[in-house]
């Protein structure tokens, strides 16, 4: 592959991508809006279970549509890459290091045994995912 | 890994963001490259050799 003087500039140009990270944060917000709508309206609503399985899916299509636009902006850069897995195993190492901090302060008494529910749990990932990327990124500033 | 990215872009008087934008990556991978922080992939690194037509051992040293 020859890369001349000008390089490859315009494949993938600062103006592009920073519209495609926009257009992705919309998709992403979207979904987010998605996936709460239909927890709170499913259980009100009484339609066939067919149409509320249906229902359930529909922000999975939009799903969907993140992650494949997601590839579309960052597929040209690795670094964005190592700083996404950095993260998930910082988060990954925080969860589980403060559920086992959490339990020994449990069966010590100190703090009120309490059941666990998805809501949390989901926020709980988003936010240590969330301080893995504020970590990660950092390190490679 | 040291590497002579920073000398050979201000040589040839670009900014980060204009290196970041001829190899299609983001102006903090360049700035993670000149700081040390991180290490480019093998085709990253033979892009960088390819734009200043340069051996890539000539750029990185390990």
């Amino acid at each position: 592959m020859e890369i001349s003087d000008a390089g490859i500039a315009g494949k993938g140009s600062a103006a592009n991508r920073n519209r495609d990270a926009i257009v992705l944060f919309v998709i992403g917000v979207l979904t987010g809006l998605g996936f709460n709508w239909t927890i709170r309206f499913l259980p009100t609503y009484e339609g066939p279970a067919w149409l509320k399985l249906g229902i359930s899916l529909l922000p999975w299509l939009l799903f969907a549509l993140f992650m494949r636009f997601q590839r579309r902006v960052w597929r040209s850069d690795e670094l964005e890459k190592l700083i996404d897995r950095d993260a998930i195993v910082f988060a990954f190492y925080v969860l589980l290091g403060g559920f086992i901090v959490l339990d020994q302060l449990q069966a010590a008494g100190l703090v009120t045994r309490f059941k666990w529910a998805n809501g949390p749990i989901t926020l709980v990932m988003i936010f240590a995912m969330l301080a893995g990327m504020i970590w990660s990124k950092r390190r490679y500033r | 890994m040291k590497n002579r990215l920073k000398e050979l872009r201000t040589a040839r008087e670009w900014s980060q963001a204009e290196l970041a934008e001829r190899l299609d990556v983001s102006r903090q991978t360049i700035n993670a490259i000149e700081t040390e922080k991180y290490d480019p992939s093998l085709p990253l690194a033979l892009k960088i050799g390819r734009l200043f037509k340069r051996p890539v051992e000539e750029i990185f040293e390990a």
